[in-house]
C-alpha cells in the first residue's frame, strides 16, 4: 500500500463507518427501531472493513519511485562509459574520461 | 496505515468511538419523549388476615385490582419496563413501612396495556409486630424505565385509602 493508498484508506474507514451511523440513527429514529439503528451501523463497520483492511489495488496506484541502490548506479555508470567510449572513440568524450581517471586513482 | 493490523486498529477504535457517540445521541432523544402514564389500582379484597402461627406476626393476603395502560412510556430507546406494587403503612412500632407485593417486567408495548380484575400478593405481607388490624394502607405503583442506552428513570402513583378489617378474617375459598 502506497501513501496516496493510505490517506485513502484512512478517508474510507472514517466516511463509510460516519455514513453508516448517521444513516442507521435517521433510520431507526424514524421506524422507531433501535436494532435497525445498530444493524445499518454494524453493516457500515462491515463495509469500511471490507473496503479498506485488505491490501486492494486502487491502493497501489501511485507506487514509491526508489532512487537505485548504490551498486547498481556505479554499474550503470560504467556501462554509460562504455558505450560513450565505443560511439565517439575517445576525443569528444575526454571529460567523461578524465571522470573515469579520477575514479580509479581514487579507487 | 501500512499493514492490515494498523487499518483494523484505526477502523475498531474509530468504530467504537462512533458507537458511543451514536448511543449518547440516542440516549438524548428520550428528552423529547412525552409520556401519559394511566394508571389505576384498588385492593379487590382481603382473603386473610392473621398472625402467622411460628412468629406471631400479622399477615395479611390481598386481591388488587390492576387496569394500567402504560404503553406511553415505550419510546424507540426503551428496552423494558419493570412496575412493581408497594404497600405502606404507618404502625406504633414503625414510622414507615413499605412491603412490595408484586411486580412485573414488561418488554414490549402490548404487554404494557394491564387489565388484571383479580391479582393476589406475589410476595407475603408480613408485619413486624401485630398490627396490621383496622391498618390503613396506601398501594403505591412504581415503575422503572429502562432504556437500552441512557439513564433508567422512575415514575409513581399512589392510591390512598384503603384498610385492612378490624379483625382477623379468614375469607379464603
Amino acid at each position: 500500500m502506497d501513501f496516496v493508498g493510505q490517506k485513502l484508506a484512512e478517508s474510507l474507514i472514517l466516511w463509510v463507518v460516519l455514513l453508516g451511523a448517521l444513516v442507521g440513527f435517521l433510520l431507526g429514529y424514524t421506524l422507531e427501531s433501535y436494532k435497525t439503528m445498530m444493524q445499518v451501523y454494524a453493516l457500515g463497520c462491515v463495509l469500511a472493513a471490507i473496503l479498506a483492511l485488505p491490501d486492494w489495488f486502487f491502493f497501489n496506484q501511485n507506487p514509491v519511485t526508489w532512487l537505485p541502490s548504490i551498486q547498481k548506479r556505479e554499474e550503470q555508470r560504467r556501462k554509460d562509459k562504455k558505450a560513450a567510449k565505443a560511439t565517439t572513440g575517445g576525443e569528444a568524450s575526454s571529460a567523461t574520461a578524465a571522470d573515469a581517471k579520477k575514479n580509479k586513482t581514487k579507487k | 496505515m501500512h499493514t492490515f493490523l494498523f487499518r483494523l486498529n484505526a477502523l475498531a477504535t474509530f468504530a467504537i468511538s462512533t458507537l458511543a457517540a451514536l448511543c449518547a445521541v440516542a440516549a438524548f432523544t428520550d428528552v423529547f419523549h412525552a409520556s401519559n402514564p394511566v394508571v389505576n389500582v384498588s385492593l379487590a379484597r382481603v382473603e386473610r388476615l392473621h398472625p402467622v402461627p411460628s412468629s406471631g406476626n400479622d399477615e395479611a393476603f390481598l386481591a388488587f385490582k390492576i387496569s394500567a395502560d402504560l404503553s406511553s412510556l415505550f419510546s424507540w430507546n426503551t428496552k423494558q419496563l419493570f412496575v412493581w406494587l408497594d404497600a405502606s403503612y404507618e404502625t406504633p412500632r414503625n414510622v414507615e413501612n413499605h412491603v412490595s407485593l408484586w411486580d412485573r417486567i414488561i418488554t414490549s408495548r402490548e404487554e404494557a396495556v394491564l387489565s388484571l380484575p383479580y391479582v393476589r400478593n406475589k410476595y407475603k405481607l408480613v408485619d413486624q409486630g401485630n398490627y396490621l388490624r383496622n391498618r390503613a394502607l396506601n398501594l403505591t405503583m412504581h415503575w422503572n424505565v429502562m432504556p437500552s442506552t441512557g439513564a433508567l428513570w422512575h415514575g409513581s402513583k399512589t392510591f390512598s385509602g384503603f384498610r385492612l378489617p378490624k379483625r382477623y378474617t379468614n375469607d379464603r375459598n
